[in-house]
């Protein structure tokens, strides 16, 4: 009953002319991005965020989620029609959903994706509007301990999850971590690795640096290489699937929605994992596993509602613990600390027109996504016709105006520039540059939970064992690095002796 | 050398000269952790994982890690030299004119556009960012000396 009248309150918040259209012009920007290839979510929200800072909280959280959701829909157009994944989430739906394309089976397959992703979106709302208010009231009782814990093994999952060897990636999570600590210490106030620059002394930007490793660095690593594939050029139509399609969608679409839900919760890229994991369960549950890859709509409504279905869930750990479970959650809490609102176990209690309405807005945003993504679904496709020669320099033109605008400082151009160089040679390394961004944030966190549980335990480290809840986090993460460690030696030695066999 | 070698052993480096800086700061004791505690320990740390990923890339033999398609650099080293220049000149120059650069630049020396293709989608790029930004959002935008 408390629920329904707090969801009263969240729509009363939400159905406010101003928040209305933040919300709009949020799920219109991120179908935006999610259509174009080669700009994600992360790019668009750090391109924005600084824009939020003269909204009210709500509208500005409102609009910012609506780009997150919205990219997840925008997304599946392109993997169907194009065969290039719109964002990560998408790559999945590549698969089959270009295949029933090229059978002339568009139609069915985006209505299928935007169908699902909105029942799968109303799911995931639905395990929110339950799930963090748990955890919130659970999470009261978490000191220095259990925050560091958490930091720690958030990181660790980051890592584990993230692609390529995991080296690799505990390499950019560290790196990221020391990074963090530029700037001027919380506690003492000593400078740290800022030489002199008034800039460096509060911290390296996390919005140049997103802009960097995921715009600037995407885009010069996409010059020259011809991005356009074949836009499915006959019109689309048949919208609304068959009887047939929802008989065999609607399990994928139920299953996909859970499953999505709960590795949203977990750190790490859970909207490429979920969807990758809907995929991988449909196929092995399904009678005709052979039909995956050659157009089986399961294969398209699954991953894409899995998708939809984990953006709620990341919203979990943001809101009742103050931790971002993945990037796009980091921008949300830089987006609440400059309107002095702190994320976790209170933000329930103290701010519940913001919670609330956010939650509302995202039913809202899901039916407005219905209608921008099916009966609009024409001027998506006209805009993948736009030559990307001509829509860069205008992505790179936005990202430049947008780290300027936000403390109208040349120098964190420059950080975004460098950051952006940086990106593109660690991305051809095979370095992903995920794990370093989200380092980047907890550091300070993970430092000040480090610090303070020290100083509690007068030095010994035996407090992040002994008291219960912090104790089975770091277990678990020592288990995923020690899983994760000893794979590689494996396949190392696997790799050296192959190559001495040949 | 190889070339996923060298990224490691360059981040071998940076670990190093991390550690160095970070004693400079006060390290204080586990008990009560000063400034420097926390980069110590990273640094260290960054040298422990990247002098592992150097051995295992030495040990790895001839085969390159990671992709090894061809990049552009040309275009590459191009646009990032446009970036660089709009930083410099922006706020001398002003935001009309300098955007308006930097979309000529990439479209017509990068890309190689027509001159009338470049012109108008620079001239609306500029004019329409600029009316988004500065009059829309009221960001403040530097004027520059010709006073747009």
């Amino acid at each position: 009953m408390e629920t329904l009248a707090n969801l009263g309150l969240g729509f009363s918040v939400v159905l406010q002319p101003t928040n209305l259209l933040f919300c709009f012009i949020g799920v219109l920007v991120g179908t935006f991005i999610g259509v174009l290839p080669g700009l994600g979510p992360i790019a668009a929200i750090a391109l924005l965020l600084p824009l939020t800072f003269k909204m009210a909280p709500a509208a500005a959280i409102i609009m910012l989620a609506g780009i997150y959701y919205g990219a997840m829909y925008g997304g599946s157009t392109t993997s169907i029609l194009v065969n290039i994944p719109g964002e990560a989430a998408s790559v999945v739906t590549c698969l089959d959903g270009y295949q029933m394309a090229r059978q002339g089976r568009a139609g069915p397959a985006l209505g299928i994706a935007a169908l699902g992703s909105f029942i799968a979106g109303t799911v995931g709302l639905i395990g929110l509007m339950f799930f963090a208010p748990l955890l919130g009231a659970f999470a009261l009782g978490f000191g220095p301990p259990e925050y560091f814990a958490i930091t720690f093994l958030g990181l660790t999952l980051v890592s584990y999850l993230s692609r390529g060897p995991i080296l690799k990636a505990l390499l950019m999570a560290v790196l990221g971590l020391l990074m963090g600590t530029i700037g001027t210490d919380p506690i003492s106030g000593h400078e740290r690795f800022t030489y002199g620059s008034l800039t460096l002394g509060d911290g390296l930007g996390l919005v140049p640096i997103a802009m960097g490793l995921f715009g600037v660095a995407e885009i010069l690593d996409n010059l020259g290489k011809s991005l356009r594939g074949d836009v499915y050029e006959r019109e689309i139509k048949g919208l609304l699937p068959s009887l047939n399609d929802w008989k065999d969608s609607i399990w994928p679409i139920v299953r996909g929605s859970v499953v999505g839900f709960f590795i949203g919760i977990l750190p790490g890229p859970s909207g490429a994992m979920s969807s990758f994991a809907s995929y991988a369960i449909e196929k092995r549950l399904s009678r005709h596993p052979e039909k995956f890859g050659k157009g089986a709509i399961e294969g398209v409504a699954g991953p894409e509602s899995a998708n939809n279905s984990a953006t709620a869930g990341a919203f979990i750990p943001l809101l009742s613990l103050g931790f971002p479970s993945n990037i796009v959650m980091a921008l949300f809490i830089g987006a609440l600390l400059i309107h002095g609102v702190q994320p976790g176990p209170l933000f329930m209690k103290n701010y519940p027109e913001l919670f609330w309405g956010v939650v509302a807005s995202m039913y809202v945003g899901n039916a407005m996504l219905l209608i921008l993504n099916l009966p609009l679904i024409g001027i998506w496709v006209r805009l993948l016709r736009v030559p990307y020669v001509i829509l860069y320099p205008l992505i790179l033109l936005f990202c430049l105006i947008g780290v300027y605008s936000i403390n109208n400082n040349i120098v964190e151009i420059f950080i975004m520039v460098s950051a952006g160089v940086a990106g593109l040679v660690l991305r051809r390394l095979g370095f992903d540059g995920a794990p370093f961004l989200l380092a980047l944030v907890l550091g300070p966190m993970m430092e000040s939970s480090l610090r303070q549980a020290l100083l509690i335990s007068r030095g010994s480290f035996a407090i992040f064992f002994t008291r219960p809840v912090s104790g089975v986090l770091m277990i678990l993460a020592m288990a995923f690095l020690l899983t994760a460690l000893v794979p590689v030696l494996k396949s190392k030695r696997e790799k050296l002796a192959a190559e001495m066999g040949e | 050398m190889k070339r996923a070698a060298v990224a490691w052993l360059f981040f071998v480096l940076i670990a190093l000269v991390a550690f160095y800086e970070a004693l400079k700061l006060p390290f204080g004791r586990t008990n009560a952790p000063g400034a420097g505690f926390f980069p110590a320990v990273l640094a260290a740390l960054l040298a422990v994982v990247a002098l592992a990923g150097l051995i295992a890339a030495l040990r790895a033999g001839g085969k390159q890690e990671g992709e090894d398609s061809r990049l552009v650099w040309k275009k590459i080293i191009l646009t990032v030299t446009a970036l660089l220049a709009f930083a410099f000149i922006f706020e001398y120059v002003g935001y009309l004119v300098t955007t308006f650069l930097f979309v000529a630049f990439l479209l017509r020396i990068v890309e190689r556009k027509s001159w009338a293709q470049t012109g108008a989608v620079a001239l609306s790029a500029s004019l329409v960012s600029y009316i988004i930004f500065g009059l829309l959002l009221g960001a403040p935008l530097p004027a520059g000396f010709l006073l747009i």
